[in-house]
């Protein structure tokens, strides 16, 4: 689909560009996701991402076109609220704990050393927060909806996990334990 | 689910500096479009491996444009 800045923003092209654009970002997510979405949803959808995509017109940079920054909009709302919908009954609390449990958990006997090791140094290492966000992840939440519990965007949660495996893997490589990991 | 092989192949992937998921996401579309620049492309396709749901973001742009889908290099 080619479609311009200009025609979304000209008052005698906007509607039909809009509706254009609408059903565009619909038959997209009908195609990427299937029988995941039912027609209420991709009506939803497709109307959200749209008027996400004209709210946020001005930050458009052209640095890819305009239809597939559209998409990528419409794509990660879709995301979202089927990732909501898989984790809705899991508190963060439910998944921290759970990965934790599996730190508790032995590990094959051929790894139990650097399981050991592991254990100890994400408690000697990383910050309660970090080691928050690290079990969650391993509890099986997804790095989308820890972020969402924490009030933090994806990027924040991530430079702070980051963090931790460098500072877990510098705890382990100065008590000898270096790659291959796995 | 073995967490050590978990964290392991997770520390093995790491390096010291590495894209976020926020940045990722703002290149998605440029990155399909094959418009992204050459110096973010090793960042980027690190990314990929390392972070499935940003994986799974890249995909399913792929799927609804209807462009044929790229593995992680």
């Amino acid at each position: 689909m080619e479609l311009h800045a200009a025609d979304l923003l000209d008052p005698e092209r906007r509607e039909a560009a809009s509706a254009e654009l609408a059903d565009f970002l619909r038959r997209g997510l009908a195609r990427s996701f299937g029988a995941q979405l039912s027609d209420a949803d991709l009506d939803d959808l497709s109307q959200r991402s749209l008027e996400k995509a004209l709210h946020a017109l001005d930050r458009f940079e052209g640095r890819s076109k305009l239809s597939t920054w559209a998409m990528s909009i419409a794509t990660r709302e879709a995301l979202q609220v089927l990732r909501g919908r898989r984790h809705q009954h899991v508190s963060l609390e439910d998944a921290v704990q759970a990965g934790a449990l599996a730190m508790e958990a032995p590990s094959p006997v051929e790894r139990q050393q650097l399981h050991d090791l592991l254990h100890e140094g994400i408690r000697a290492a990383l910050s309660e927060g970090q080691r928050e966000a690290l079990y969650a992840e391993l509890g099986g939440l997804p790095l989308a909806e820890i972020a969402r519990h924490q009030g933090r965007s994806r990027g924040a949660l991530y430079k702070s996990l980051h963090d931790a495996r460098k500072k877990l893997k510098s705890w382990l490589i100065e008590r000898g334990v270096e790659g291959p990991w796995m | 689910m073995d967490v050590t092989e978990v964290v392991g192949g997770l520390l093995g992937l790491t390096r010291e500096a590495e894209m976020d998921c926020d940045t990722f996401l703002e290149l998605l579309a440029a990155k399909v479009d094959g418009m992204l620049p050459a110096e973010l492309e090793a960042l980027f396709e690190h990314h990929r491996q390392i972070c499935p749901e940003c994986e799974e973001e890249l995909q399913a742009l792929f799927r609804a444009l209807g462009t044929d889908v790229m593995e992680a290099s």
